[in-house]
């Protein structure tokens, strides 16, 4: 966990670039919002494996949402439900109930159709907006951090220390020490 | 990722670039300013061309060769690494799929099987072949859910056919099963029992009273099959209710009774005096006023005693009436149980039959019930799997980890489908035969009901078993049985000593229908022919009759009748020739032998009832003479109370008469003494 934040913490701050970390997150919410266990959570896996997207910001954010999920949960259980239930798209989700492979992505279950459904409005929005913030971090906010006191005071701290020593040896091996 | 050799150009930076393209190509995948101002600042423009700028220290080329590495990881969407890897970690998922799948797929059916029988299941020897779509198993062991110690059934080696096209889409469908051989209740050295799943309780059977005896005419004694039946005697119980029904009339009001009685004596004695009043001596209203005072408080007293008398009278009577109601319906099961103890004396009765039915009643539902045993489990797994297989879409809205899965219809496969399952194997020289078709987890989807035909022969025997269970929604009949059987050897055993017949042995040939509806009703039909009935060590007139009726006919045939409609008690009737050929047997000799024990019989009963059971009444304590002489007092009680009362109100009227006899003379007193003056004119 430590050594995905690090390399996170590097990626923010070198040439990475902003639409690999975006895209890293928004694959990471789409992935945590469907539950694993299924055909259509190891079809998006694979998709994201293999696109450049940065895969340390989508293992940070899987991990972290994945804790709040149950939250949400009834929610999306509600909109899968509401969906899967649809009279406009009943013929649809019969047909696709009768093709081969398709029962076993599990796209029946509320909450694998609600996640999937969030997942995929939320996919450009998170997109956007981490596309957006990056450039703003790293222009606006990363140099006035560096330059704190509260920064230098919280480098010190030995948990910290530990971490940056694991962010250097990241960025050591990713060759972006700058 | 490697730093670059200090001092070096990086390889991408070597060639001249075109103005266009280093924008494009090279600055445009810079992130930060810092490292976009060095780029540039690294290359001279001449000629329309980008070139390294010759003079850079060991550090730029060192920064150098990282952007350069930062430009080449930013470029293009598609990563050529985990595409490699994935192939490699595909390969390893083949490799550990062949080396440990068949343990995973023997594990899952394991406890698929588990689930649906509710008890330990073995399954031994799995291949499962890919491409081909088949599994072989060496064997099935199913333990019984409610003989832990024993296998509801066991198979030798196992070939199944998947549909491929069902197993794409999530579902197992067996197109064709076949196995080499099924064993039923072998026998377990471990328990089969699961945890969490209870064995179900077999209510146990309520125990039938003893059918009638089959008499011996020829040495019968009335004495001994009084003393052998008095037991089962309707009368005896109807005369203990009835002397106990005076016993405790008695006894409730024996204590209100005695108080009425002290009351009435009391009042008596209280009264003397008032009565003995001589009426003419009282000479002064004032003393005919008391006296009449005393006896109008002595008629309240015996008024209230009057009442008390008569509430115990009345209350007796009804106790007294209701014992002797229960006293005639004595005497009439009295009557009852010798018209009855004359039945078994009367071969033409139907008493051979009530003999032997409920020993026929049990061995004919012990052997069922075996049967019975496999075909509800059998019915029970199906409807379970039925439940399994159609979840409503409608689930109940509660929101689980997993959440809700919704339903479509599927028009092709269902959950779980066994198109056929077929075997055909000989044990210890008898063949089975078995068939199940289409059994499935939604019935509704497949276009037949579930079929199950066993045939069992050897040389000289043959039983063959044909059974529809149609679990379909719109079907009527939940299921359909025809059985029907040949040489099939009978040997009752002891099962028939209490009737005195050692055994019997003979050959049948059966045939059965039963059906049972979808609203619970069952119902069976069965006829029994049995050549070369054998009655062995028969003793008595009638048992004796009887196997001599067997060797000359040859024959019995039973006829057995079953029906339960919900979850009412169950009908059970057996019809025989058995009493025709008895009545037929006996005929001749019969009448003799009746005759003689019949007065024999009667002697006896009556003798039984003066003493036995009429004595019960006669007993000293709370006895029927008891309530009703108790019943006698009260109603002296009464009477003496009703006189008392009559005295008193005669009193009272002799004094009301002497008072209203002194106010008339006093008034005349009166009238004499006053001086009316004369008138002068």
């Amino acid at each position: 966990m430590i050594k995905t934040l690090a390399r996170t913490i590097v990626a923010l701050n070198t040439n990475v670039r902003k639409e690999h970390i975006a895209s890293g997150f928004a694959w990471g919410l789409l992935l945590a919002l469907v539950p694993a266990g299924n055909l259509v959570w190891i079809l998006l896996f694979f998709i994201s494996f293999f696109l450049k997207n940065n895969q340390a910001f989508q293992l940070l954010t899987i991990a972290l949402l994945k804790i709040v999920l149950p939250l949400a949960a009834p929610l999306l259980d509600e909109l899968g439900f509401a969906i899967l239930t649809m009279g406009a798209l009943q013929g649809v989700f019969t047909a696709l109930y009768n093709l081969p492979i398709a029962p076993l992505t599990h796209f029946n279950n509320t909450l694998v159709m609600g996640g999937l459904a969030a997942g995929l409005v939320l996919w450009l929005p998170g997109f956007l907006a981490i596309r957006a913030a990056v450039p703003t971090y790293r222009n606006k906010l990363a140099p006035r951090i560096i330059e704190s006191k509260a920064y230098r005071a919280f480098l010190k701290l030995p948990l910290v220390s530990s971490l940056a020593k694991a962010i250097a040896r990241a960025a050591d091996l990713a060759g972006a020490v700058r | 990722m490697k730093v670059k050799k200090a001092g070096t150009i990086p390889p991408l930076f070597r060639k001249s670039i075109a103005e266009n393209e280093f924008e494009k190509k090279f600055l445009r995948y810079i992130e930060l300013p810092k490292d976009k101002e060095l780029l540039r600042s690294s290359f001279i423009l001449q000629d329309g061309f980008y070139r390294m700028n010759d003079g850079l220290d060991a550090m730029a080329l060192k920064k150098l060769g990282v952007l350069a590495k930062a430009i080449k990881s930013n470029r293009g969407i598609v990563k050529i690494g985990p595409l490699v890897l994935s192939t490699v970690f595909a390969a390893c998922l083949v490799v550990f799929g062949l080396i440990f799948m068949n343990p995973l797929l023997e594990g899952a059916i394991e406890s698929g099987l588990s689930a649906a029988f509710e008890a330990r299941v073995e399954v031994t020897g799995l291949r499962f072949d890919a491409f081909r779509m088949r599994i072989g198993m060496a064997a099935i062991k199913v333990a019984d859910r409610d003989k832990p110690l024993t296998n509801l059934f066991e198979t030798g080696r196992i070939e199944l056919r998947l549909n491929p096209s069902a197993v794409l889409r999530g579902k197992v469908y067996i197109e064709e099963a076949s196995a080499a051989s099924v064993l039923f209740g072998t026998a377990r050295a471990v328990s089969g029992a699961l945890p969490g799943y209870q064995q179900k309780i077999k209510p146990t059977k309520a125990s039938t009273p003893a059918g009638a005896p089959l008499v011996d005419l020829k040495n019968f004694s009335a004495q001994a099959l009084l003393e052998r039946e008095k037991a089962k005697l309707k009368s005896n119980q109807a005369y203990d209710d009835a002397a106990a029904a005076y016993t405790e009339a008695a006894t409730r009001w024996s204590a209100q009774r005695e108080s009425a009685r002290k009351s009435v004596a009391d009042l008596k004695a209280s009264s003397a005096a008032v009565l003995s009043i001589d009426v003419k001596s009282l000479k002064s209203a004032e003393a005919v006023s008391a006296a009449l005072q005393d006896v109008r408080a002595a008629i309240s007293s015996v008024r209230a005693v009057g009442q008390q008398t008569g509430d115990v009278v009345k209350g007796l009577q009804t106790d007294v009436d209701k014992a002797a109601s229960l006293e005639k319906q004595a005497r009439s099961a009295a009557a009852d149980d010798l018209k009855r103890l004359k039945s078994y004396i009367d071969p033409r009765s139907g008493a051979a039959m009530e003999a032997l039915e409920p020993s026929l009643r049990e061995i004919l539902s012990d052997s069922a019930e075996r049967y019975l045993d496999y075909g509800a489990r059998a019915l029970e797994i199906a409807a379970k799997m039925k439940k399994g297989g159609t979840k409503d879409r409608s689930a109940p809205r509660a929101v689980s980890a997993r959440g809700r899965d919704i339903r479509y219809p599927a028009s092709a496969y269902p959950a779980f489908r066994l198109g056929l399952f077929g075997a055909d194997f000989s044990v210890d020289g008898t063949r089975w035969q078995i068939t199940l078709k289409e059994l499935s987890s939604d019935p509704n989807l497949v276009p037949e009901p579930v079929t199950l035909a066993v045939s069992v022969s050897t040389a000289s025997r043959e039983v063959v078993f044909h059974g529809v269970a149609d679990l379909r929604d719109a079907a009527r009949d939940l299921f359909v049985v025809d059985v029907t059987g040949k040489g099939l050897p009978v040997d009752l055993g002891s099962a028939l000593k209490d009737v005195g017949v050692g055994g019997f042995t003979g050959t049948a040939a059966c045939s059965l229908h039963g059906s049972g509806s979808t609203s619970g009703s069952v119902s069976a039909k069965s006829d029994i022919h049995i050549a070369d009935g054998r009655l062995l060590e028969p003793s008595g007139t009638i048992a004796q009759a009887i196997a001599q009726a067997m060797e000359s006919v040859g024959s019995i045939d039973v006829g057995v009748d079953y029906e339960q409609e919900g979850s009412g008690s169950p009908r059970f009737a057996i019809t025989t020739n058995l009493n025709s050929l008895v009545g037929a047997a006996l005929a001749a000799t019969a009448d003799r032998y009746a005759q003689k024990a019949e007065a024999e019989l009667d002697v006896a009963f009556r003798d039984y009832a003066g003493t036995e059971l009429e004595g019960k009444l006669g007993a000293k304590d709370g006895s029927k003479d008891g309530a009703t002489t108790l019943l006698s007092a009260a109603r002296g009680d009464k009477t003496a109370a009703d006189s008392l009362g009559a005295s008193l109100d005669t009193k009272r009227a002799e004094l009301e008469n002497r008072a209203s006899a002194l106010a008339k003379d006093a008034a005349t007193d009166v009238l004499k003494s006053v001086d009316i003056p004369t008138l002068k004119f």
